[in-house]
């Protein structure tokens, strides 16, 4: 709804935001703090960044965190699809609340008890833990995310352009990577950035799942917290959100450049037919 | 009665149409459902399509022959397009079969099919695609070579008038644009069938006539046998050289467009298309292949008699409004006769509409051709006439 | 056919990684502690199949409820399920005070501001959610942020111990979650079409009373959307309890992980999980209800 923007609905999108956003940027400001501690400002400094590439606990829990992370966020897309089109496409079948629901649940689920049962699971079947069980705890739950990304694409999506490409002759697998998938491409990209995201972040699933080789950044970054506030948690933090935030405004740059395209040939497809 | 009568009726009756519009189908020599020998390219058998409780289509049999301009017309709900879909191969029939070219195809899937082709009524083009590509993508699916489809993409182009749009994205063009890429995708596979389902809803009228005439020049210069769904009676008339009439999952009526206005055989075809006067009674007797009807309002009125009349059977007489002689004076005749009072006159230049009262307080219209030469002086409100009309000008419908 | 090839793929994967899973800790919560590692006693002997099927039951005879008669017989379990219910309650309805007025701003502010404001609630939740509530250390802390700007501000003359409270568990759980509470509430909002509002105020109802009787109300689905998505994790919420929390905090996340990582004992773990998904079991089952009822209504 629209309506008068009024001065009430001003500041309280200022106070929301202010409130989102200052301990991050107080985290970012802090990172570049000569002085170790919070109360002194010892100056503008770079020392805690080049401190971290000497931190080779940190580096290799990062190089951990984001292969970790390009895996298990691939596997959950793929899955995620197919997913979302049992759940939008495939109709009625024997078992499907329970595939729903085994679909939703994840969502709101903790993950402790997400992580423990993954662990359990492990344990079961003898598989040694390590970096690849984190691989698959994290393409579990995130899949779920990508599955509902998803679906809410599908569930809007057109068929008759599917209907039409296989009166054309193309088979439904054929007509699925001609014409719907690149269609829905778009959301899929986004399902991919939000398990890429979800297992970036990860630290209790991962802490129940994994074993030697698999020690991911939010692990390192915990135990290191639970010792004290250091700053190279800072810089490496801001490290991280500078790289989502560059990420997100190419993102939503390249959005805005492909709609206005769109836009300027239309107009000159239209003054074309005048 | 040809084609070209019924058009030319039509063009009085209904003065936004053109003067001298092109028949149909080939000249009225184009017939082969009247030839015994003549094997038809799609039958429907028997078909029959349930949605759960729902019945969309009732029982139908259907013969489409090669090089037919075919329409299935009727209002939204009847089934037409549920006929088209199964054709087509979105839906499978409950029960019967479906032949083309005598080769049952029932159980085949859309890709499957290979010489049926449909345009779509929203267009489903592919939006990540160029025209061209998307005018490609079935001969895509063949295997075909890069150089001959590239060939066949500019044919089927120059078909359509589309050439310079040939690199542009469906979101580009305006809807009579996207209607045309439409029609150049299905039919650059060169089907033997196209299935259209209201191919021209989508167009604002004046677009919409000449996209008819577009369609039918195509269907010529192709070939190919043409199936299209509509609800719009104008565009079957002027398109078809059969019309299929469909009412809630039936087949009213399969006939020609001449057929359908002059001869209907049920009170449904015959108010569904253009404008027709209903008048009530009861047989009195039958002699010389003519029925004497003894009408509700206590008049008599012969016409020619259809089969299998039995006397006090409730009839329907359907007189067509420019069938309908409409004067000041008492005509000579006793039969075919009847009083009433002018409520409105619609001029309209070329013709006048009237709309008469009769005895039993029922409206019927008469349609006059303004000619120069008229004896009388001009009709008008409130004026008592008689409307009288010939024997052979009534069409007695028993349902 | 191909369509059973596709359910087949999810579905095999779900069942092996979620649901039975769930079956192996209810299974581990009737066992038995022992020492070696892993921490509980296999139940199977797979040496052959007599053995197998004689260690099948043997593990049944085994199984009991002893577990779950020490979980409910310690006031250290039953405290801290009931204190993460009220915890995550109380901090539900603060994110909804919260998250409230600034959904209500962005959906009335300029319809091409919208997009942006989108992304600006979402961007935060791109970001580590550990680093952000590691951010909120360095502010809460006695030595942080927060008391030194109050303190130069002579507001106070002693710094504020919030640290390692309750209260600073609150408030990692509203900074976390908030944007789980705008975005629902944002969608239901923006829903609703101004000439309702008009309608109201033309038939003499003054702005105040319009937004209770009309706004709100229509608000509503929103508003239970945000709420489960906060209540349920919430309750089983381990990092903002450990990090912010004092040792007075009790919440079962951080109960079940120290049972696991520093007693060791994964059985009495699994009971304790087991005896947590029991208890967010029916709203769990409501919130899916209420995702079908939605998906039904498009």
């Amino acid at each position: 709804m629209k309506g008068r923007f009024s001065w009430f609905n001003a500041t309280s999108i200022a106070f929301g935001f202010a409130f989102l956003y200052l301990p991050i940027l107080l985290l970012v400001i802090y990172s570049f703090n000569d002085s170790k501690l919070v109360t002194v400002w010892g100056g503008w400094s770079t020392r805690w960044y080049t401190g971290l590439l000497n931190n080779q606990g940190l580096m290799d829990a990062a190089w951990v965190t984001i292969r970790v992370a390009l895996i298990s966020s691939t596997i959950a897309v793929v899955l995620g699809t197919l997913a979302a089109i049992v759940l939008v496409r495939m109709g009625r079948f024997p078992g499907r609340t329970l595939f729903s629901g085994m679909i939703f649940a994840p969502l709101v689920m903790p993950e402790v008890i997400t992580g423990l049962s993954l662990l359990l699971l492990f344990v079961a079947i003898n598989f040694d833990r390590g970096f690849w069980t984190v691989v698959l705890a994290h393409a579990t739950f995130t899949m779920c995310f990508a599955a509902v990304v998803i679906q809410a694409r599908l569930y809007d999506f057109d068929k008759s352009v599917e209907e039409a490409a296989m009166d054309l002759g193309a088979s439904p697998v054929s007509t699925f990577f001609q014409v719907t998938l690149p269609i829905i491409a778009p959301s899929v990209i986004s399902a991919w950035l939000l398990a890429f995201t979800l297992s970036l972040d990860d630290l209790v699933i991962a802490s129940f799942a994994t074993g030697p080789g698999g020690t991911t950044l939010p692990m390192k970054i915990y135990s290191q917290v639970r010792l004290g506030v250091t700053p190279e948690i800072n810089a490496i933090s801001t490290i991280m959100i500078a790289l989502v935030t560059v990420g997100v405004i190419i993102a939503s740059y390249m959005t805005r450049l492909s709609a206005t395209r769109a836009e300027t040939d239309k107009r000159k497809a239209d003054a074309a037919m005048t | 009665m040809s084609v070209a009568t019924a058009l030319d009726t039509k063009s009085t009756t209904a003065p936004h149409a053109k003067a001298g519009p092109r028949t149909a189908a080939p000249q009225s020599g184009f017939a082969p459902w009247k030839d015994p020998s003549a094997k038809p390219i799609v039958r429907f058998e028997n078909v029959t399509k349930r949605f759960g409780d729902f019945v969309a289509v009732k029982n139908c049999s259907l013969d489409i022959y090669e090089k037919e301009f075919f329409s299935l017309l009727g209002p939204s709900g009847c089934g037409k397009t549920t006929l088209l879909r199964m054709l087509a191969g979105f839906e499978t029939p409950t029960e019967g079969r479906i032949l083309v070219d005598g080769q049952d195809i029932t159980g085949l899937a859309p890709y499957e099919r290979q010489n049926i082709n449909m345009m779509f009524q929203s267009y489903a083009l592919f939006p990540h695609m160029t025209v061209e590509k998307n005018i490609g993508f079935g001969l895509r699916q063949e295997g075909m070579a890069a150089a001959h489809i590239d060939k066949r993409v500019e044919e089927a182009m120059a078909l359509v008038e589309l050439g310079k749009f040939a690199k542009r994205r469906p979101n580009q063009l305006s809807g009579g644009q996207q209607q045309r890429v439409a029609l150049a995708r299905a039919i650059a596979k060169k089907p033997r069938i196209m299935l259209l389902d209201e191919p021209l809803g989508a167009l604002d009228k004046k677009l919409r006539n000449q996209a008819q005439f577009e369609l039918m020049r195509i269907q010529e210069t192709t070939g190919t046998t043409f199936i299209i769904v509509t609800h719009d009676q104008e565009e079957a008339m002027t398109v078809s050289s059969r019309i299929g009439v469909m009412n809630v999952g039936e087949l009213v009526q399969v006939s020609t467009p001449g057929e359908i206005y002059e001869a209907p055989q049920s009170r449904y075809c015959a108010g569904f298309i253009g404008e027709v006067n209903m008048l009530e009674g009861k047989v009195a007797g039958v002699a010389d292949g003519f029925v004497d009807i003894a009408a509700a309002d206590g008049g008599r009125y012969k016409a020619r008699a259809p089969e299998g009349l039995s006397t006090d059977q409730p009839v329907w007489l359907a007189i067509r409004p420019e069938k309908l002689r409409i004067g000041l004076d008492k005509p000579d005749s006793a039969v075919n006769i009847i009083p009433g009072k002018v409520s409105d006159v619609g001029y309209l230049g070329s013709i006048s509409h009237y709309h008469v009262v009769i005895g039993t307080g029922q409206r019927v219209t008469a349609l006059r051709a303004n000619s120069s030469h008229t004896v009388e002086r001009p009709i008008n409100w409130e004026d008592n006439v008689w409307l009288e009309w010939p024997a052979e000008a009534g069409i007695v419908l028993t349902r | 056919m191909r369509r059973w090839m596709v359910i087949a793929v999810p579905y095999i994967w779900m069942l092996l990684f979620f649901l039975i899973p769930f079956f192996i800790v209810f299974k581990l919560s009737l066992s038995d502690l022992a020492t070696a590692m892993p921490p509980y006693v296999p139940a199977f002997d797979t040496s052959s199949l007599s053995a197998w099927l004689a260690s099948i039951k043997a593990g049944i005879g085994q199984f009991d409820f002893e577990n779950y008669a020490f979980i409910f017989s310690d006031d250290l379990y039953l405290n801290a399920y009931w204190s993460s219910v009220k915890i995550a309650g109380l901090a539900t309805f603060f994110t909804l005070l919260i998250a409230y007025p600034l959904a209500y701003g962005m959906a009335r502010a300029p319809k091409d501001w919208q997009p942006t404001l989108v992304m600006l609630v979402i961007l935060p939740f791109w970001t580590s959610f550990l680093i952000r509530v590691y951010a909120w250390i360095g502010i809460l802390k006695k030595e942080g942020l927060l008391n030194l700007w109050l303190m130069n501000m002579g507001v106070i003359s002693e710094p504020l111990t919030i640290m390692n409270t309750t209260t600073a568990v609150y408030i990692g759980i509203v900074y976390s979650y908030l944007p789980f509470m705008v975005l629902p509430l944002y969608a239901s909002l923006e829903k609703i079409n101004p000439s309702l509002l008009e309608a109201a105020e033309d038939l003499g109802c003054p702005p105040w009373k319009a937004f209770w009787q009309v706004t709100f109300p229509l608000s509503i689905p929103g508003v239970i959307a945000g709420c489960f998505l906060v209540f349920i994790p919430a309750v089983g919420e381990f990092v903002i309890p450990d990090l912010l929390g004092g040792s007075d905090t009790l919440m079962i996340g951080k109960t079940l992980w120290n049972e696991f990582f520093s007693n060791r004992d994964w059985p009495v773990s699994s009971a304790v999980a087991v005896v947590l998904l029991l208890v967010l079991i029916v709203p769990i089952v409501i919130f899916q209800w209420l995702q079908q009822k939605q998906r039904e209504a498009v």
